[in-house]
């Protein structure tokens, strides 16, 4: 059983007369531990189809499976507690608590889930010290550089040991080299945990690195693509990138086929057998 | 641990007073009027009057002696005494010699002994519609100065306030419808014990309130022969005062006597109570109108202040906070600001309370303490306003709940 499966997702935003198809059909399936990056022109519908996986948003037709069950069924409890138990979200926005310290900040989630006051300090620490700002433990957000807020979102997204983080555009407001730092958090993330890691972005970079790329455009899934990442380096991506650029065409992935149609499954089963 | 905080500290401030505002008013307004209350009990609370029997009209009341007689013969019963109080339409007129000025006074007829027997040394307190008339002087204590063909005494007792503001002494004499009293003593109403000027006393100053002898007043007023009296007033024997012994006297008249209106001390402080319920609407009128805009204020901070935490609201419903942690939250947090703003509003209500009771006690020239700070006043206010600030910020709790999270996330503030 797939992680998250799309079957036909529609999204439909009707202002008066004309019509926005956020979503047009889209069909995609997603496994456990993958490490996977949506790319696409801005408002193609990456944020939308990320916010389905998060179950914060419901598609108008199609079907949005978690685990094998349909977000549409479940009343809000249920995917409130989908989203506080499994799935870590990562904004642009960092979208910290200012009146929280950063330790509060980290340990808010599992205070949502009920997890003892000494367990869940003792959790947001050693968080915090994962992604380095141990010593910023008692610091307010707004006492952070942009980076280091982000990563505290990332270490509040894996409070409660989410099985999925969904990033939207996570180094969307930090320089380069936060990014880097922040990718590879991410990317450890996915090859020290086995998290499932799925980052929207416009940086070519960081998609680069993902092990499988899906390319959105005006709603549709336009390529999607898994390749054998070496630790040596992104060429394969690299250049479908380049080709990607050039003309939907030259990808290799199928674009907005059936359930099974990722061309590279099997590819990247094999890889993750590797990691 | 709050998710949102008062980190907006100039806002939040500005709440806490605006409540502490308006739980001073509700203090305050509710404790002149629980003063008001207070003194108007007290005064008849303290009357040695246990039982009023009043004929339908104030004149009605034929042999008002003989009548006094036959209640005073009950073993239950200390004495009975009749008392007269010419009305509006019976003014008197009073000449004060000095001046050759006219007045008009509004006479109470007592029989001195009686009253003078029952109560201590050093305070004779008579209570004549509400005004307790105090003689510390001396008055012939005579049953009847008309008895067995004596003579009047001819003397009178004047409020203090009349006599300062004409001039009168003890011993001047004063015409009251032509004929001559001596000025006896000055009394004192329980409104003007300590000379401040007001309402009352300008009333005062310009309407004599003179006491005499029952019979005298009868016979100034032309109703001597009559045995005219308003009322008898009933005190009850020592050994016996109970409220439930005046009650059951009481009852035990209206069963003998029921063409007479028959009023226990239970019925004047019921009395009393509806009267300043009454005035008691008033007060509260006040101070509801201040709660009230205190919190609206507080509402509108709340509003205000979830429409601000849009994004963040969304974000923490987006990782998984519930609905109910967002609302008790909320709640949560006006909760707190209310109750520290009616805390905080505690020690106003008391100085606000202090000082309005001195200064409408001024204005209306009473001495006595105005004003009745009580745990039940402090308790209820403070139940009302934070009852009413988590009431009004269920709504904005509840917005904040319901907020859709794509809107909230997307939201641009
Ligand atoms: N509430 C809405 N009402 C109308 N149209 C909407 C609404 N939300 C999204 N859209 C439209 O849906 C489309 C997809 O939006 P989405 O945010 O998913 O794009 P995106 O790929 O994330 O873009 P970006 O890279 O700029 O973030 C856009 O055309 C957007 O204008
Ligand atoms: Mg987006």
């Amino acid at each position: 059983m797939s992680l998250i499966e799309l079957i036909g997702v529609k999204k439909l935003y009707s202002m008066g007369e004309s019509e926005v198809k956020a979503l047009n059909g889209v069909d995609l399936s997603i496994q456990q531990g993958e490490f996977l990056s949506i790319v696409g022109p801005s408002g193609s519908g990456k944020s939308t189809l990320l916010n389905m996986i998060g179950c914060i948003d419901t598609p108008t037709s199609g079907k949005v499976l978690l685990e094998g069950k349909d977000i549409s069924s479940l009343g809000d409890r249920e995917l409130t507690r989908t989203r506080l138990r499994k799935i870590g979200f990562v904004f642009q926005q960092f979208y910290l608590l200012p009146t929280l310290t950063t330790l509060e900040n980290v340990e808010l989630p599992m205070k949502e889930a009920r997890v003892p006051h000494a367990q869940r300090r003792a959790r947001a620490e050693e968080l915090l010290s994962h992604v380095s700002l141990s010593n910023r433990a008692g610091h307010y957000p707004n006492q952070l550089s942009g980076g280091e807020q982000q990563r505290v979102a990332i270490a509040r997204a894996l409070a409660n040991r989410p099985h999925l983080i969904l990033a939207d555009e996570p180094t969307g407001e930090v320089d380069s080299q936060t990014t880097d730092r922040i990718v590879s958090l991410l990317r450890d993330l996915h090859s020290e945990q086995g998290i499932t890691v799925i980052i929207v972005t416009h940086d070519l970079k960081i998609a680069d690195s993902t092990d499988r790329l899906v390319s959105l455009n005006d709603g549709r899934i336009e390529s999607d693509v898994s390749h054998v990442r070496t630790d040596r380096g992104p060429e394969p991506v690299q250049s479908l990138v380049e080709h990607h650029k050039d003309g939907p065409e030259m990808i290799t992935g199928k674009d907005g086929g059936g359930p099974d149609m990722v061309t590279g499954r099997d590819e990247n089963e094999t890889n993750r057998g590797q990691d | 641990m709050h998710h949102f905080g008062f980190h907006k500290f100039g806002r939040t401030l500005m709440t806490l007073v605006a409540v502490a505002i308006s739980a001073a008013m509700m203090l305050s307004m509710l404790s002149i009027a629980e003063g008001f209350r207070e003194q108007s009990m007290s005064t008849i609370q303290d009357s040695h009057r246990d039982i009023l029997v009043q004929a339908p009209g104030w004149t009605g009341l034929s042999d008002a002696h003989a009548l006094a007689e036959e209640l005073e013969s009950a073993p239950e019963v200390a004495f009975a005494s009749p008392v007269l109080v010419t009305d509006t339409n019976m003014m008197l007129t009073l000449t004060i010699h000095k001046t050759n000025t006219f007045k008009l006074a509004v006479g109470a007829g007592i029989i001195p002994s009686k009253e003078k027997e029952f109560e201590g040394e050093d305070r004779k307190t008579v209570i004549i519609n509400n005004f307790a008339i105090e003689y510390i002087d001396d008055f012939q204590e005579l049953e009847d100065p008309f008895a067995d063909g004596g003579i009047p005494t001819r003397e009178l007792m004047i409020n203090r306030i009349f006599a300062e503001a004409n001039d009168i002494q003890k011993g001047d004499m004063l015409g009251v419808n032509g004929v001559n009293f001596t000025v006896s003593g000055i009394f004192r109403t329980s409104f003007s014990q300590d000379g401040s000027s007001g309402v009352f006393e300008d009333i005062l100053a310009d309407t004599a309130f003179i006491g005499l002898h029952l019979s005298e007043l009868q016979d100034l007023v032309g109703l001597r022969e009559r045995d005219a009296a308003t009322f008898i007033a009933l005190t009850m024997d020592e050994s016996v005062r109970s409220s439930k012994t005046i009650e059951d006297h009481a009852n035990a008249l209206r069963e003998k006597y029921s063409y007479f209106y028959i009023s226990s001390k239970a019925d004047r402080l019921r009395d009393a109570e509806e009267r300043t319920s009454l005035a008691n609407v008033f007060y509260l009128a006040i101070g509801s109108v201040a709660v009230v805009i205190g919190i609206l204020f507080l509402a509108c901070i709340m509003i205000m202040s979830v429409y601000e935490r849009i994004n963040q609201i969304g974000m923490m419903r987006a990782i998984g906070i519930s609905r109910r942690t967002i609302f008790l939250q909320t709640l949560e947090e006006s909760t707190i600001l209310v109750s520290l703003g009616a805390l905080l509003g505690l020690p106003f209500g008391y100085f606000a309370s202090e000082f309005l009771g001195n200064f409408i006690g001024a204005n209306i020239g009473v001495s006595f303490d105005l004003t009745s700070f009580t745990p039940q006043i402090v308790v209820y206010t403070m139940l009302l306003i934070v009852g009413l600030g988590v009431l009004v910020s269920l709504y904005p709790a509840w917005k904040a709940c319901r907020m859709d999270i794509i809107k909230s996330l997307r939201h641009v503030g």
